[in-house]
């Protein structure tokens, strides 16, 4: 056991880091992108705060098309495009932009979802005392909604957490290109299971967290 | 001064055309409290809302204090709505925010200071007997306090109107007596103008000076709550009246607001 740790110790723990720095990373550009993508959308939406058809059945298009793409295909696929944001398709950098193409649409329709729960009466009060398109989606929409966002978070990052490991089979690093390698290719399987246990473990500890976030902030009993 | 000139709704669906309202002409006058009632779908609810504008008429005229408002957009319809506070069936409180975050939310809106705000949040509170409950959530509270809470919430921008819609449809009649008589209370001593909108009769006659009957999109009778009662018209107000509701029919006992209620989750 200390044998194996001397041997794969430090190369886990460099591959914990790159796994989690690419889901961490392309989890926020997700965000950046998907969140105001999604409050378009819902805003836009029939019966929204300001329906717009043609407007609404793009972004519908966009974000479905975005999300049926399988991410190994897009992966190579947009691999130009890559290069041209992060000037090379290979390492953390190359993963983080296929993983945030990937995954914004993916935010865009859970925020949309999540927004779309909120009880149409708060809104109808809202505008009742004269607030704002504008602060009706901030000070109501995403403030009512904010537990079920949370949870969304926490699906979409351990989503990314899992396709990272398909970003590792491009040579990005991380846990899943070091089981891909080790246990695989050389088929040294202790190495594989450290790193499938390492995945389990992190997808668990972060999923209860955010579940734990959503239940402390959620004041609906 | 509300006054509604031959208003009227259509509403343009796949299916052809609905009409909601048609050819309305009512005056509520300050300090009335206006009953507006009707079985559901009669359009009351649709008259209501076209009030502040939530709902905008396809025909006719609405002018409050003798400005033509069907026409305001932007920040003119925002001024005019913070002027006409409205409370709802399903109270339709902010459930993330605290009780006092509620009362605020229209000052906040408003971009009224924050220490002003809580003062008169809980200035409110104390009208509504509720300032206890500041810091609790809207579902720690019972069906009637949640309604208090809005009603607080709904008085912040010391408006000259109220409009109640169905708001003691989703109370039991004990609430209902308290809720409506808090209603009356507020109208006496802040003379603040009331649009009740209702289905029952009873609800109507123990704090309506005026009232409306309105049936399939049509004003059907209208007059003092007393002469209507009396001496009802239509088949539509001869049909309600057959449908009383014993309790809140009950003269006003002097329980007040302050009565405790059982918290009913809801």
């Amino acid at each position: 056991m200390a044998e194996f740790f001397d041997n794969y110790g430090a190369l886990l723990a460099q591959g914990t880091i790159d796994t989690l720095v690419m889901t961490i990373a392309s989890c926020l550009f997700a965000y950046i992108i998907g969140l105001p993508l999604g409050i378009w959308f819902a805003v836009t939406a029939p019966g929204g705060l300001r329906p717009n058809r043609a407007v609404n059945t793009v972004l519908g298009w966009v974000i479905n098309i975005g999300r049926s793409i399988p991410f190994i295909i897009l992966l190579v696929a947009i691999i130009p495009f890559t290069r041209l944001v992060v000037g090379t398709s290979l390492g953390v950098p190359g993963a983080v932009v296929p993983l945030t193409v990937a995954a914004a649409p993916f935010v865009a329709r859970i925020v949309e979802q999540s927004l779309a729960e909120v009880d149409k009466s708060l809104i109808e009060a809202a505008h009742s005392f004269g607030a704002s398109n504008v602060q009706i989606v901030v000070k109501v929409m995403l403030k009512e909604s904010l537990p079920s966002l949370v949870r969304g978070a926490a699906i979409t990052f351990v989503n990314l957490f899992g396709y990272s490991a398909m970003a590792g089979t491009v040579g990005a690093g991380g846990l899943g290109d070091i089981a891909i390698r080790y246990g695989y290719q050389r088929f040294q399987g202790d190495v594989m299971l450290a790193a499938v246990v390492l995945c389990v473990v992190l997808v668990q500890v972060f999923q209860s967290f955010g579940d734990w976030i959503a239940r402390a902030i959620d004041r609906r009993q | 001064m509300i006054e509604l000139i031959d208003v009227g709704k259509v509403y343009q669906a796949s299916d052809g055309d609905h009409r909601a309202l048609e050819g309305v002409n009512l005056r509520i006058e300050d300090g009335d409290i206006f009953g507006i009632i009707g079985e559901s779908g009669a359009g009351k609810s649709t008259l209501v809302r076209m009030l502040n504008l939530l709902e905008r008429p396809t025909e006719g005229r609405i002018i409050i204090d003798g400005s033509d408002i069907t026409d305001y957009q932007g920040r003119e319809l925002r001024e005019l709505r913070a002027n006409i506070g409205m409370i709802l069936q399903n109270f339709a409180l902010f459930q993330q925010r605290t009780v006092l975050q509620n009362v605020t939310f229209p000052l906040e809106v408003r971009r009224e200071s924050k220490t002003a705000s809580a003062e008169r949040a809980h200035e409110l509170l104390r009208l509504v007997n509720l300032d206890d409950k500041a810091t609790r959530y809207p579902s720690e509270l019972s069906g009637g306090q949640q309604q208090r809470v809005a009603i607080a919430r709904a008085l912040a921008n010391e408006p000259h109107y109220m409009l109640c819609d169905e708001a003691t449809s989703a109370l039991d009649s004990r609430t209902t007596v308290q809720v409506l008589d808090l209603l009356a209370r507020i109208n006496a001593e802040l003379g603040v103008t009331m649009v009740v909108i209702t289905h029952s009769l009873a609800v109507a006659r123990r704090i309506c000076n005026r009232i409306a009957v309105i049936d399939a999109g049509h004003i059907v009778e209208e007059g003092f709550t007393a002469d209507v009662f009396a001496n009802p018209k239509s088949e539509i107000t001869h049909e309600l009246l057959d449908w009383g509701d014993e309790a809140v029919d009950q003269p006003s006992s002097k329980q007040g607001v302050n009565g405790e209620e059982e918290v009913v989750r809801g």
